[in-house]
């Protein structure tokens, strides 16, 4: 019987010591997407509602560079966008200002500000997501005209089978349609200063296998020189924010794509 | 005193009525479940106080531990069984029953924790669970068939074992453990059907799934999915390494309770049966895992890089330390042991020399990728990576790390086998199949190295890197056949070094090489150094079984004369099992992360998340104490009914002495 107490307390004591070494190492989740369920019969003020949601999420990162009521960090004040886009593209409703605004960026860029965001938002968030953020954009001095006509949708769902989604066979091709660009100043491309760090002499600093995994996981290893710009103009370099970058270039690259990219970049010395 | 009692049998009978009406009551409610949809059935339902995830987690982990007990140890008895019959010694006979006899009283409780767990499935997730059955549907059939097919075979392996207990019977009774583990393995295969196909919905390369979520694959198909095989091969080999564990704990528990010195002896040997199982397991494993993972990388890239890199990449650095403990305790139960053989001793200077080629393989294994430090602190590192110890976390540094550490044990148990014994015979006097044999061994060890030629013709490699590979795999190859020619000349131990340390060539050489070419060129080397060691442990074991084939004794093995903490390095051994099958079942699942079908049927529960390891190892723990704490009682079942087997005359105690003084019976 003594036999058979001492073991029972030696099998709880490893039990306990393997679950307190599990504790004491870094605690990793991997948090799962919010799902709005957004539907066809919400009211207007429903869907800004949660469009506004979406506009603060990491997901779509849309707060890193805009704010409502005074200068973003790099890109224009939303205040009053919802009055203001009617007038901005003759013949171009304020709902398809800025859904355009959204989904092809490049083809409204306000004057004084560059072209750095990312064309991504639509396959990344999906419509029912991109339908909430432009009722949010609507009800900032605007009205709400817009309307989620498709079904339930949680949004942002990648294609079954993880077919490659994106564009572009070159390097510069592949680094503007997946957005790159616009959080990353790469040579004589992309954002400067970006959200992201100068990836310019990348090679030097950053093995392929070690590019490759920042490219497919990047929330593993943040990078501590990312670009920060204060509300004064200085720039200076910190830690970058994590969750900011897409973590689903996985799926959304072909591997040939991908290759492509990692091969680009180490050699950027 | 293992002849089973009739209050055994009976308590056998009541457990397995019992067990089995749980499981038809757990069915027809699924059963209802199922058919029973109302108009407008749930996505989820709550589970009160600790959630639906942990109810499934802890309901399904302890499952599938008492099924991979009641696949491991059938396996075990048989292959015991079978060793018993070829060579006579009734002990190996009453082991199998002894084991048969605790598979018995744990079917009922199999059979309780499958029911509950589909049931609570069904309840708890019965979107997922419906599109799984519109899939499924006729596996899900054949399953409960299968079970009974099982249990019933079960049945009449154990009661036969008398009746069938003579010259002509046995064969027949060995074919039926064949068909009770073909029975098990069967069942394995569907479950894991079910598991991998919510992992990579995938077969041959074509999604299973279009893009509007309709399924557009055959039930074979399904069942068929990438990373079926590799799982089926994984779970099939660390079932044994399991049952091995799971005896080689029974063994300890009874040995430090025993009363005699007969106890003690048998004890002892069934210890080092279970042991030896357990290792003999554990050696292919890491094989077999990585063939998983790189199923996983095939299938999905992103998810490759979850499960290494990402959220669950700590995880890794956990499994390495448990699998360091495992590596270790048995090693050092095999040095202790070694002790209790006469003629032991002379190894006692290498097990030093093994020691350490251990140590420093658990330390590369262990060592992070990436070190735990604050974006401020990695500013100042200017990099990610460690500058000196970032080199050890990579792929290169742990692949070799892990094959020499499985060289290593494969010569603890090398000098284990041959401890007691003396000179070896010449090998003429082996028969004359002997060098025939040792020819077939070292051709299918050339096919084997030889085999990723075909690749290295196929893929686009540089001229230096095809050349290094094809001459690496020759070499290796020439001394497999020098070492056999060398056996037949009687210089088979000399062979044998050769064999490995050419093995060991190789893991280092392609380890270090490693570190200077891209890494999608050096992903394919560890299929060297894999091929490497796999041949070389092949050709060795096939030389030494004739090498050391009626070699004289040098003395005899003092069964029994074990101190207890070896018994303790056995519990432990199962304990650190258990828990990885845990580890290793969380490690599946996460990888899906917010997914139940991987991006085709998302998970929008409460439980989407995907928990941290601390999280986890708090539930794995649970799952464990439970299990162990039923298998302790199941244990104890097995045990009533002996204390009048132990009033007869000790005509079985007597048996359990050794009848061999060889540590490779």
């Amino acid at each position: 019987m003594a036999n058979t107490l001492k073991v029972s307390a030696f099998i709880v004591l490893v039990v306990v010591a393997i679950a307190a070494f599990a504790s004491a190492i870094p605690q990793l989740e991997s948090p799962a997407p919010k799902v709005l369920a957004i539907t066809a019969d919400m009211s207007g003020a429903e869907l800004a509602a949660l469009g506004q949601t979406v506009f603060e999420s990491p997901e779509a990162g849309c707060a890193a560079c805009h704010a409502v009521g005074r200068a973003g960090l790099r890109g224009p004040d939303l205040a009053g966008i919802g009055s203001a886009a009617a007038g901005r593209v003759a013949g171009e409703s304020a709902e398809v200002y800025l859904r355009k605004s959204i989904v092809e960026p490049c083809d409204h860029v306000v004057a004084g500000y560059d072209c750095i965001m990312p064309p991504t938002l639509l396959n990344t968030l999906g419509e029912a997501k991109v339908t909430a953020l432009v009722a949010y954009m609507q009800s900032l001095g605007g009205e709400i005209t817009v309307k989620y006509s498709g079904e339930p949708s949680a949004g942002g769902a990648p294609p079954a089978g993880g077919a490659a989604a994106l564009p572009g066979t070159t390097a510069q091709e592949i680094l503007a349609s997946a957005g790159c660009v616009g959080c990353h100043k790469i040579g004589e491309l992309g954002a400067n200063p970006g959200l992201g760090p100068d990836l310019s002499q990348l090679g030097r600093s950053s093995t392929p296998e070690a590019i490759r995994r920042a490219i497919l996981a990047p929330d593993e290893s943040i990078a501590g020189n990312c670009p920060k710009k204060d509300e004064a103009g200085t720039v200076t370099a910190g830690p970058c924010a994590p969750g900011l970058m897409p973590k689903d270039y996985g799926q959304k690259l072909s591997a040939a794509q991908l290759e492509t990219l990692v091969t680009f970049l180490s050699e950027l010395k | 005193m293992f002849a089973s009692s009739q209050s055994t049998q009976r308590s056998n009978r009541s457990f397995f009525i019992v067990g089995s009406v749980i499981a038809v009551v757990g069915l027809l409610l699924t059963t209802r479940a199922v058919f029973a949809q109302g108009a407008d059935p749930p996505e989820y339902r709550e589970f009160p106080v600790i959630g639906s995830r942990v109810a499934i987690w802890v309901t399904s982990q302890v499952h599938l531990n008492f099924a991979a007990f009641m696949l491991g140890v059938p396996m075990f008895a048989l292959v015991v069984e079978y060793l018993g019959f070829r060579s006579g010694d009734r002990r190996y006979d009453s082991l199998a029953r002894e084991f048969t006899k605790l598979v018995l009283v744990a079917a009922s409780t199999t059979a309780a924790f499958g029911a509950l767990f589909t049931f609570l499935l069904f309840t708890l997730y019965p979107n997922y669970m419906s599109r799984l059955t519109d899939v499924f549907l006729p596996t899900m059939v054949i399953y409960p068939l299968l079970f009974f097919g099982e249990i019933f075979t079960l049945y009449l392996y154990w009661y036969s074992w008398d009746s069938l207990n003579t010259p002509r019977g046995k064969p027949w009774h060995l074919a039926l453990g064949l068909l009770l583990n073909l029975f098990g393995t069967a069942l394995m295969f569907i479950a894991n059907a079910w598991l991998t196909f919510a992992i990579s919905p995938e077969s041959g390369g074509r999604p299973l799934y279009n893009n509007l979520g309709n399924f557009t694959g055959t039930l074979w198909q399904a069942v068929n999915n990438t990373t079926w095989w590799p799982l089926n091969l994984h779970r099939t080999i660390a079932n044994v390494s399991f049952g091995g564990s799971i005896v080689g704990m029974y063994a300890a528990m009874r040995f430090l309770n025993a009363k005699t010195d007969a106890e003690r002896a048998h004890y002892d040997w069934m210890g080092y049966v279970g042991n030896f199982i357990a290792v003999i397991g554990l050696i292919p494993l890491p094989f077999a895992g990585y063939l998983l993972g790189r199923e996983i990388y095939a299938f999905s890239q992103q998810m490759g890089v979850t499960m290494m890199g990402g959220f669950l990449s700590w995880l890794w650095i956990l499994q390495a330390i448990l699998i360091a403990v495992i590596f270790l305790s048995a090693n050092y139960y095999l040095w202790i042991g070694m002790q209790r053989i006469e003629g032991g001793e002379r190894y006692r200077g290498v097990v030093k020399a093994l020691l350490v080629v251990l140590t420093v393989g658990v330390l590369v294994w262990a060592t992070p990728h990436n070190p735990v430090v604050t974006p401020e602190e990695q500013s100042q590192i200017g990099s990610a990576f460690h500058p000196l110890l970032g080199v050890l976390g990579v792929m290169s540094a742990k692949n070799t790390a892990v094959n020499m550490m499985i060289l290593a044990t494969f010569l603890s148990f090398l000098f284990y086998r041959r401890a007691g014994k003396g000179q070896p015979l010449p090998f003429a006097r082996q028969g004359r199949a002997a060098p025939i044999v040792l020819a077939v061994v070292a051709a299918i060890c050339l096919v084997l190295a030889g085999s990723p030629a075909v690749y290295v013709l196929r893929e686009g490699l540089g001229a230096t890197s095809r050349l290094l590979r094809v001459l690496l795999t020759a070499l290796h190859g020439l001394v497999i056949i020098a070492g056999v020619v060398l056996t037949v000349r009687d210089r088979g131990a000399l062979g044998q070094w050769l064999i490995l340390a050419s093995a060991a060539f190789v893991v280092v050489f392609f380890g270090v090489y490693g570190y200077f070419v891209e890494s999608i060129i050096r992903i394919g080397f560890s299929t060297y150094q894999v091929l490497a060691v796999l041949t070389a442990l092949i050709a060795v074991v096939a030389i030494d079984a004739y090498l050391y084939r009626g070699a004289p004794d040098l003395g005899t093995i003092r069964w029994g004369k074990m101190p207890a903490r070896t018994q303790y390095i056995l519990i432990l051994l199962a304990v650190t099992f258990t828990w990885l099958m845990g580890l290793m079942g969380y490690a599946r699942n996460a990888i899906r992360q917010h997914w139940h079908i991987y991006e085709v049927l998302q998970d929008t529960s409460v439980d989407a998340f995907s928990p941290g390891l601390g999280f986890a190892a708090r539930v794995i723990s649970i799952c464990v104490l439970l299990f162990l704490a039923l298998i302790g009682f199941i244990f104890w079942l097995g045990s009533l009914g002996e204390a009048k087997e132990k009033e007869k005359p000790p005509q079985e105690a007597a048996e359990a002495l050794p009848a061999s003084t060889s540590a490779s019976d």
